[in-house]
């Protein structure tokens, strides 16, 4: 991709991910997922993750499976208002970019 | 290298962040080697890299959360080098306008205060161009007159030689000899009358609007600076 990514809006894009499941996800899911859209290195999303859960956008819990703790993030309340504001702004921003591309501004 | 050896590198070089942070990235990759499998693990440790750049990473995302890097293709670029964080208010924002009009009215601040020395240089500038114009042609003219009364004069010089001649040969041939010298003299000044013509004042006068457009090329560049 020629554009750059944001922290913004990989912080957005992870959210986004964690968002889609309702009973929390895992690192490496996680990663694969966001991958399905952006090209993001396997060691670029732990300092987001990290970061994204001491701000308290999304909570963490371990769960055992198959023997052994899987950690699980989840989305929280806060996190959900933080996507919901993303996903605004994205909505504003693409469109008016895309409006310039097509012509008409 | 292997997944152990990887994972013992990458605890050893977080030894200098809290207990609570190491313990915490060194769960999460130890998960992520586990969800992603054996037969995936030396594509992971590839991809990753050397636990050195993952170590950066981690303590680059703990750093100045007021600061944080982006992401492209090639990784994670230097937080704290990078823009810092926009919140959307600030994004629309555009503080270009108002430095574009601080910067127009210091332009004219200056421009009114400089004006006296601007006029005082370039009023030197404009004496300058004008006096060596009126200096080249000086020398043209005297090259001229005096190539013109040499000329007269050697001429005149011959033929009245001649008419000594028959007087006094010796006297006519004197006359004669310094009127022939006069002419050469008169000839180098008009072969020296037409090389300042079609040699030395195209030349000069390139030299001085090429002078002249950068003074003026500079005074623009000065002002929008």
């Amino acid at each position: 991709m020629v554009f750059n990514t944001g922290a913004a809006l990989l912080d957005a894009i992870v959210l986004a991910v964690v968002s889609k499941e309702k009973e929390g996800t895992y690192g490496y899911k996680i990663t694969q997922d966001v991958r399905t859209v952006l090209d993001v290195s396997e060691s670029t999303l732990y300092p987001v993750l990290r970061r994204l859960q001491k701000d308290e956008c999304l909570m963490v819990y371990d769960m055992e499976c198959a023997g052994r703790n899987r950690r699980y993030y989840k989305i929280t309340e806060r996190g959900n208002a933080q996507l919901i504001m993303y996903e605004t702004e994205w909505k504003n921003y693409s469109t008016k970019i895309t409006q310039l591309f097509e012509g008409g501004v | 290298m292997n997944r152990i050896e990887f994972m013992a590198q990458l605890e050893r070089l977080l030894m200098d962040i809290p207990e609570s942070e190491r313990s915490d990235a060194v769960a999460y990759y130890n998960d992520y080697f586990d969800e992603a499998g054996p037969e995936k693990e030396a594509e992971i440790i590839q991809e990753l890299g050397n636990p050195g750049k993952v170590a950066a990473t981690i303590k680059a995302g703990m750093k100045n959360s007021e600061y944080r890097g982006e992401y492209t293709e090639a990784g994670y670029q230097d937080p704290g080098m990078k823009e810092k964080i926009q919140t959307p208010a600030e994004k629309y924002q555009t503080p270009k306008q108002r430095r574009g009009a601080g910067k127009w009215a210091l332009i004219i601040i200056l421009i009114v205060f400089a004006s006296p020395i601007l006029l005082g240089v370039g009023g030197g500038i404009f004496g300058a161009i004008v006096g060596v114009l009126g200096a080249v042609i000086g020398v043209l003219v005297s090259v001229v007159v005096g190539g013109a009364g040499l000329l007269i004069g050697g001429l005149g010089g011959i033929v009245a030689g001649i008419i000594e001649c028959f007087t006094s040969p010796a006297g006519g041939l004197v006359m004669m000899g310094s009127g022939m010298v006069m002419f050469a003299i008169s000839l180098l000044f008009l072969i020296l009358g037409i090389w300042c013509i079609f040699r030395l004042f195209p030349k000069l006068f390139r030299v001085v609007t090429n002078f002249l457009s950068r003074v003026l090329h500079r005074g623009r560049g000065g002002e929008q600076a």
